[in-house]
């Protein structure tokens, strides 16, 4: 105990000595957050379209009014001709364009079919998926109306029977992408930075030669692993605090679940990545190697594989059994879980485990290949 | 128990195809300066970190303090103090830190830490820059203070690699004054040098070249067994030359 504490001692002045370093750690995850927090946008918000407009009537107006009707698409330039749109697409002013022909009102009075082209720069497929549906999705919602009142007007029944569909989103009502990703980014930014923070402190002591003075000591590997260990998750949980409260206070994340339960959640998360970065850095022996294995080691899976932004189900069979091993998965699980839904630990009791187990083997690969002597 | 500080036997260290130390026996008495000579890349080091357990010999075995390191390393680092080559204390913590840190990482018990660093202090010239960080200290300094480290736990036998390089005339001197009044508390000392003069004040010296033992002996015994053909005994340095001349046509 003794041997720990001293350890743990030393390793805390290390820390509160190097003042850019720690400074760098604390402001770090704030930065990056915001910074990634408002760029990554996956909602179809603020999309501006170019309009052709060949028809000019009261039927193509009205059309247009229906695509723009809730806001996230408004018309941003109108020109004169499909040239002058594709120029707008292909300089990326618009990304996504419509075309209404001559006669759109005319044929549709006559009742023969309306043609209208909506051109979609695909370079980004996922947002031309969106837009696409949205697009489609207002015209079918517009053209339902039509045919009651058409059915109406005709003497119809005054209420045409049809299948309604009544679509509750659960957990993230206003199907806010900001609530989606804040968690999954915290996720990200926390094994990267927990990783690359811990991936110094054996490292440094090769290079500077203090490792000799420390291997002759009877300071065991777990003990020496420990102490180094403890001090950094207190950083690791400062930094969480200033993430979660810009989480809650600035994007506006809720947190439903309990408190508790995701403390003990990012504690594991926390001890998981930091063992990894003690283990990359007692067996690379090198600051700077070791800080670009964790970084890759944490950042890259974390982002790719763990569904933080691609479902894990539409992965390869291969990708799909290499996420396991990723622990973001779990955390970024558990943290929308919580975050959202406020689900417990009944349902999230799988996740917890798999942590239990990440950080638990990544512990002991650590102090095993941490060895008492030198090479 | 052996009555020995130090009883090695065939130690062998090879790394890949070479081999850095090569059958070397090393026998230190209680209470002994045991003085460990060689050309940089003799293989000092090796043998010396083999005995502390910071290596696993090849082939061979070593008994520190009676204990076999192989086995059971703890009971060796316990008992052991090792001053490394190159400084290797904490830069960014002040004297007293790194005191501190050793004398726990050794679990010495708190109520002796207060009495023995004050002794430390005193008998390494340390005090008035105890709480200067480390950092800024001269080398000269930096050496006294490795020792007060290396000595915290108060160590049956005490491992210096090389613990003047780079130290001024001066400083040495008071090192070794205080390497003799070590000794007079009972502690063994095993220490590499490359100056002759230091060499001297050892109660026995071992020569090494390429890996191997190329004289033994107390330092007057050696320059007895290698006088010059005129009578005249030689100096330590001429037995160093003589005996690696005879080592490098080979046995």
């Amino acid at each position: 105990m003794t041997a720990f504490l001293a350890i743990f001692y030393k390793e805390c002045l290390h820390i509160v000595r190097d003042r850019r370093a720690l400074a760098a750690a604390l402001l770090l995850p704030f930065v990056q957050l915001m910074l990634f927090g408002f760029a990554i946008q996956l909602d179809v918000r603020n999309v501006e379209l170019g309009l052709v407009d060949h028809d000019r009537t009261p039927a193509s107006r009205a059309l247009v009014e229906q695509i723009c009707a809730d806001g996230a698409i408004r018309v941003s330039r109108r020109v004169a001709d499909e040239d002058a749109m594709e120029t707008l697409l292909d300089r990326g002013i618009v990304r996504i364009g419509l075309v209404i022909p001559a006669g759109f009102e005319h044929r549709r009075h006559a009742g023969v079919d309306a043609p209208i082209q909506l051109l979609v720069d695909g370079a980004d497929a996922s947002f031309a998926g969106q837009a696409l549906g949205h697009v489609g999705g207002s015209l079918q919602h517009g053209m339902a109306n039509e045919i009651r009142q058409t059915v109406r007007v005709a003497g119809g029944p005054e209420r045409l029977p049809g299948i309604h569909l009544r679509t509750r989103v659960l957990y993230n009502e206003a199907l806010n992408g900001t609530w989606f990703i804040i968690p999954g980014l915290i996720a990200v930014l926390l094994v990267m930075l927990a990783a690359m923070l811990t991936s110094q402190c054996v490292a440094r002591e090769y290079e500077e030669d203090t490792i000799e003075q420390i291997l002759i000591s009877p300071v065991s590997g777990p003990v020496l692993m420990l102490g180094k260990l403890l001090p950094y998750i207190g950083v690791g949980v400062a930094q969480v605090i200033t993430v979660t409260m810009a989480a809650v206070f600035v994007f506006g994340v809720p947190i439903r679940g309990s408190l508790v339960l995701l403390s003990i959640a990012t504690l594991l998360y926390l001890a998981g990545a930091m063992a990894l970065g003690l283990m990359l850095s007692a067996v690379l022996k090198s600051q700077q190697v070791a800080l670009q294995i964790s970084l890759v080691a944490t950042m890259l899976p974390s982002l790719l594989l763990s569904g933080f932004l691609f479902p894990i189900e539409n992965m390869h069979p291969i990708l799909q059994a290499l996420s396991w091993l990723i622990p973001a998965r779990y955390y970024i699980a558990i943290t929308r879980g919580m975050f959202l839904k406020g689900t417990g630990l009944a349902v999230l009791w799988p996740e917890f485990l798999a942590m239990v187990l990440f950080c638990t083997v990544m512990l002991a690969l650590a102090t095993s290949r941490f060895r008492s002597t030198l090479s | 128990m052996s009555g020995l500080a130090v009883d090695a036997r065939g130690l062998v260290k090879r790394f890949g195809g070479f081999t850095a130390v090569d059958r070397v026996d090393v026998r230190v008495e209680r209470g002994a300066i045991f003085g460990f000579l060689g050309a940089n890349g003799a293989g000092k080091t090796t043998v010396i970190r083999m005995l502390c357990g910071l290596l696993a010999p090849t082939a061979g075995s070593a008994l520190v303090d009676g204990e076999d390191v192989l086995r059971h390393p703890d009971l060796v680092k316990a008992r052991i103090g090792y001053m490394a080559q190159k400084f290797s204390l904490y830069d960014d913590l002040t004297a007293m830190e790194n005191i501190q840190f050793f004398a726990d990482a050794y679990l010495v018990p708190r109520a002796l830490i207060a009495e023995r660093t004050a002794d430390l202090l005193d008998g390494t010239g340390l005090r008035g820059r105890e709480h200067a960080f480390t950092g800024t200290l001269s080398a000269g300094i930096k050496q006294r203070l490795a020792l007060a480290c290396a000595l915290i736990h108060q160590p049956r036998i005490l491992f210096l690699d090389e613990p003047t390089a780079g130290v001024d005339p001066l400083s040495r001197r008071v090192f070794w004054r205080r390497i003799h009044e070590l000794r007079t508390q009972g502690t063994t000392v095993f220490v590499t040098t490359h100056h002759l003069d230091e060499a001297e004040n050892c109660t026995e010296v071992m020569f090494m070249q390429a890996g191997r033992t190329v004289a033994l002996g107390a330092p007057r015994q050696l320059r007895q067994e290698h006088q010059l053909p005129d009578g005249r005994l030689p100096s330590l340095e001429e037995v160093f030359l003589a005996a690696c001349a005879t080592g490098e046509a080979g046995p």
